[in-house]
């Protein structure tokens, strides 16, 4: 009996846990962050979660402050609504161009520190504002974060593999080998649009890479194991013909010749075996040895696109290649600190050797 | 009979002459026998239903209860009764077939348990000619099985213990016959195979039932709660069985199964909880069908205990934990509900014991009209009305429906019972909650023993050995693996 007594006070005293029922909770699943000529509060954080409307429907709202921090902002959203603000359903959270550009770890550090925010939520930069693609009411489109989410998914499972959620981005950031991107959305025509990608040096935006520049930028880092290869080639002698090629990359690394000379030499390889899906020129790509012939154009091509890339990031000083990562495993740790890696990264020499390999021509003839 | 009668008639007069020799040494129990009759009367007086027939000039008094008796038989004895002389009483007496009885308690058993008593100056005599009225053997209805025997045990012992002879025959397979109770005794007999199960429990087990003198013990289910060890444990300790071919499987194991009269249920021990969660339907199957089935089962177990805990958990406390894809129709069919989710869930889960307890108790043909208005009022109604969300009701109705996959009836029913604690404990803490019930009930079972033997044997302690015969169902061996 005096056991069942003691047990009973302890349940009782112990009391509840903080309640947190679903129904009465605003479960953000998406902020943006800008900036604001304000001086006085110079972020702008636009949060949006769904909201039950009184009919029954599942809705949304989106709520708009402008404040001092990221937190002191949720503080400001808290009084606007009247449900229990929590974070721990967040999905996306969004950079607006601006304020990516002066770095975005003092976000991530208050977006990391929140134990109820896990680390697979992902990350994405917008073009121009962030608060807009929040903002934006697509027709049936329901929620933006939902649409953005699914986007991102998306575009990691085709040959965009950008796969950046805060743990990624973050592991990126602390590697002194390599830099983090994000993928750019935007708004266009009432539609949320994929735009390029962000290339960040440590942990601000440089520059946006236009889509059809980013391909190859996907071609030359080893995540992407398959996708898509589209491109006009020059089959003959003013006549162009584009093609489709559906590959697999089978082998990718990247070599650096050697330690001690300067500039250094490195060499990225790749092996890609495809299958045509398209082709409009007029010779028979059955043939192999139109195939040859057609292998040996695109490899041109990719080499001298992906070298007019390559030198546009080395420019820019961004390594979102990760060179500097075998630069950093041919020399022992002293040197490396006492190398100034991003400029050694602009002098060096760096091409490209591609092997395309057609495996078929598709089911036509 | 008439040929039974002859026989009678000839060992009367081989003993005839006999008889006369010892007439003097009947003198003390002639007075015997007039004692045990004064007190047979005293005991059975405001008895209406106590039939007597009495034979003046052979002085004999015969008592029974006409309903217990096949009459029949009695009419024969009775006219063979007719025919004989006073002085062959006696000789016709000493048959084997009548037992001789000095004790009043003896008397009472055999006239209760349908023997006709006769009385004369000097003994009394048990004749028995019971009446083996009954119901026949029928399947089982708390216990069905798809490949398997049919049968099921009935209330009579006899035809309970014919069921189990048939299934194992061997003269090793032993019967001991015992007793319980005070005033009214009831008969108990521990079947075992020699050899196989184990003497001490045997000891043990009949110690224990000897030990019980409380009355009214009318069922295997209600003895069996007399003689465990943990009396305030919700789970069912002993293994109480309707069928035969589980009893004789069970004897086989090393177990010692006990029948009670007038009791369709069998006992078994010691076993422990994964006795429980078998069926015979596994051994039918192939052993990869049946090991599949039995895991099914441990999940159903978990899903029964966990899965509308776990719907208030997550509701209550840990949003954080919905896929993103659930969330809208979570949110669409939380948002009508006054009430928080730990009322109600338990709200509809005490709904569904209720319709499950009608179900039980009304007759079958009423028993319908239960699931149509349990179906639409709780299915559509109540989630119209607002009092409870679409997803709850689904999860209520996984977890009944897991409920009903484990095997034993008894085990089921104190799963039911103490999924309520786990869903206060959830509304409470949550998670945490969850995980310290769950800490309490491995705590609990682990405690638990059944004639001395742990409940959660192979797993603790761990014996990886014989998993295949208890956690799973493991292929049979072609060699014989007992002597």
């Amino acid at each position: 009996m005096n056991k069942v007594f003691v047990s009973i006070i302890v349940f009782f005293l112990t009391g509840c846990a903080e309640q947190r029922i679903i129904d009465d909770l605003a479960l953000i699943n998406a902020v943006g962050y800008d900036v604001t000529d304000n001086e006085k509060n110079p972020l702008k954080l636009t949060v949006t979660f769904p909201i039950i409307t009184k009919d029954g429907k599942y809705d949304r709202k989106t709520i708009l402050v402008e404040g001092k921090s990221s937190k002191e902002a949720r503080e400001k959203v808290r009084m606007k609504t009247n449900l229990k603000l929590e974070s721990g359903q967040m999905r996306v959270s969004l950079f607006g161009q601006e304020i990516a550009n002066k770095g975005m770890l003092p976000l991530l550090n208050s977006l990391v520190r929140d134990p109820s925010i896990g680390t697979r939520a992902k990350l994405a930069l917008a073009e121009d504002e962030a608060s807009d693609i929040l903002m934006l009411q697509i027709k049936n489109e329901g929620q933006n974060a939902t649409y953005l989410e699914q986007f991102l998914t998306k575009l990691n499972r085709e040959s965009l593999r950008t796969n950046y959620n805060i743990y990624q981005f973050l592991r990126d950031y602390y590697d002194d080998g390599i830099d983090p991107i994000l993928p750019v959305f935007r708004v266009e025509k009432n539609n949320i649009a994929y735009n390029g990608i962000g290339l960040f040096q440590e942990d601000k935006l440089v520059e946006i890479l236009k889509p059809s520049e980013a391909r190859y930028l996907f071609l030359f880092r080893e995540e992407m194991k398959q996708g898509n290869f589209v491109e006009q080639i020059d089959v003959g002698e003013e006549e162009k013909a584009s093609i489709m090629l559906n590959y697999e990359l089978k082998e990718h690394h990247i070599k650096i010749q050697s330690s001690s000379t300067n500039p250094k030499k490195a060499s990225i390889y790749i092996k890609l075996i495809g299958d045509v899906i398209e082709y409009t020129g007029k010779e028979e790509i059955s043939d192999p040895k139109i195939q040859k012939k057609i292998e040996k154009l695109i490899t041109k091509k990719i080499q001298q696109e992906g070298k007019e890339l390559i030198v546009k990031l080395q420019k820019l000083q961004v390594d979102p290649l990760g060179i500097n990562r075998y630069v950093r495993n041919k020399m022992n740790y002293k040197e490396w600190k006492a190398l100034d890696k991003y400029q050694s990264y602009q002098d060096m020499n760096i091409n490209i050797e591609a092997n395309i390999i057609i495996n078929s021509s598709g089911k036509w003839k | 009979m008439r040929k039974d009668r002859n026989r009678f008639l000839k060992d009367f007069k081989l003993q005839k002459d006999q008889i006369r020799n010892i007439t003097s040494d009947m003198r003390e129990s002639k007075l015997a026998g007039e004692s045990i009759l004064e007190q047979f009367i005293s005991d059975f007086k405001n008895s209406s239903d106590l039939s007597v027939t009495e034979f003046p000039h052979l002085t004999v008094k015969i008592y029974y209860f006409s309903y217990l008796i096949n009459k029949d038989h009695y009419e024969q004895f009775l006219s063979m009764l007719r025919k004989i002389t006073p002085d062959e009483v006696q000789p016709f007496l000493s048959h084997s077939e009548f037992k001789a009885l000095s004790d009043m308690s003896d008397v009472e058993e055999a006239i209760l348990s349908g023997s006709v008593i006769l009385f004369t100056e000097k003994q009394a005599y048990e004749l028995p000619f019971q009446e083996g009225k009954g119901r026949s053997i029928a399947p089982s209805e708390t216990e069905t099985v798809i490949l398997g025997a049919h049968d099921a045990f009935v209330e009579s012992v006899d035809v309970n213990l014919s069921l189990i002879r048939k299934r194992v025959m061997s003269s090793k397979l032993k019967t001991i016959k015992l007793h319980v109770g005070n005033k009214a005794k009831r008969t108990v007999y521990l079947l075992y195979i020699e050899g196989v199960a184990s003497e001490n429990d045997l000891e043990e087990i009949k110690k224990r039932i000897l030990s019980v003198h409380n009355d009214g013990i009318v069922d295997t289910n209600m003895l069996v709660q007399y003689i465990d060890e943990y009396p305030n444990s919700p789970f069912p300790q002993f293994y109480t069985t309707e069928r035969p071919d589980v009893v004789a499987y069970k004897m086989f194991d090393g177990k010692i199964v006990g029948l009670m009269d007038n009791s369709p249920f069998a006992f078994c021990t010691p076993v422990s909880f994964f006795d429980f969660m078998e069926s015979m339907d596994d051994f039918g199957q192939r052993w990869i069908v049946g090991t599949f089935i039995k895991i099914t089962r441990y999940i159903a177990i978990l899903v029964t205990l966990l899965f509308t805990a776990l719907y208030v958990a997550v509701t209550t406390y840990h949003y954080e934990m919905i896929p993103q894809a659930l969330l809208p129709t979570l949110l669409e069919s939380r948002s009508k509900v006054p009430f928080p989710p730990v009322i109600e869930a338990l709200f509809l889960e005490f709904l569904l014991e209720l319709l499950r307890e009608a179900g039980a108790r009304l007759p079958t043909k009423v028993g319908q009209t239960i699931g149509i208005v349990g179906g639409i009022v709780i299915g559509q109604a109540a989630v119209q009305a607002g009092i409870t969300s679409n997803i709850l009701i689904i999860v209520v109705a996984a977890s009944a429906i897991a409920s009903f996959v484990v095997p034993s009836y008894l085990l089921s029913a104190s799963i039911r019972i103490v999924r309520f604690g786990f869903i206060i404990l959830s509304g409470f803490w949550g998670n945490l909650g969850i995980i310290f019930g769950m800490g309490i009930l491995i705590i609990h079972l682990s405690s638990l023993t059944n004639l001395n033997s742990p409940y959660l044997l192979p797993i603790s302690p761990m014996y990886p050995k014989f998993f295949k015969y208890s956690l799973i169902r493991g292929p049979f061996k072609k060699k014989a693996e007992r002597g």
